[in-house]
């Protein structure tokens, strides 16, 4: 991460705009099993009770760093809850990184999330048909399989 | 622009509460 994703310029902004960035040596005798480190790098989203919301293990390009932290701040919004925000993040996953490794969990996240609000089940057949179209290799297409049914 | 990264845990929830803001806590191996 320190050779190629948090020297870039776009990166270290997001960061430096969206968190409080604190790194810890994984080998820390407190913090690396309080927060059951394995292997590293692990990156968490914590909210500013310093509560887990969302970890990834391994290294990311720079191009993926940024949506993949986007996930991350949708989904402690999501978890509040204040699904209107988590809304707010996931779609701009979908809008300016279509093609990023993300884009998929967030479109299934963004429908849930909506499906939530306003208990529209065509939220839930919307994410099954955009992930049917836009991403048919992905995984989240077979766990919004079901959705397929509710087509009215 | 660098990142500006906190090496103290508690120091960094301290400062997420004063700011209002999320934390980024990335575990690292220094070798």
């Amino acid at each position: 991460m320190d050779a190629v994703a948090y020297p870039d310029a776009a990166v270290s902004d997001f960061i430096t705009r969206n968190f409080i960035p604190i790194r810890i040596q994984a080998s820390d005798a407190e913090l690396g099993p309080r927060f059951r480190i394995k292997w590293t790098p692990s990156l968490l989203i914590l909210d500013k009770q310093g509560l887990e919301h969302n970890r990834t293990l391994g290294f990311f390009y720079p191009q993926e760093l940024i949506p993949s932290l986007l996930l991350g701040i949708g989904k402690v919004f999501f978890d509040q809850p204040d699904r209107p925000k988590a809304i707010s993040y996931f779609k701009q996953i979908t809008m300016a990184y279509p093609e990023s490794f993300q884009a998929p969990e967030a479109v299934y996240l963004k429908g849930v999330s909506q499906y939530i609000e306003d208990h529209d089940v065509a939220n839930l057949f919307d994410i099954y048909e955009c992930l049917k179209s836009r991403y048919p290799d992905s995984e989240w297409l077979m766990r919004a399989d079901p959705y397929r049914l509710l087509k009215k | 622009m660098s990142i500006n990264w906190i090496s103290s845990f508690d120091e960094g929830v301290q400062k997420a509460n004063e700011e209002d803001k999320l934390i980024l806590l990335d575990f690292f191996n220094p070798n």
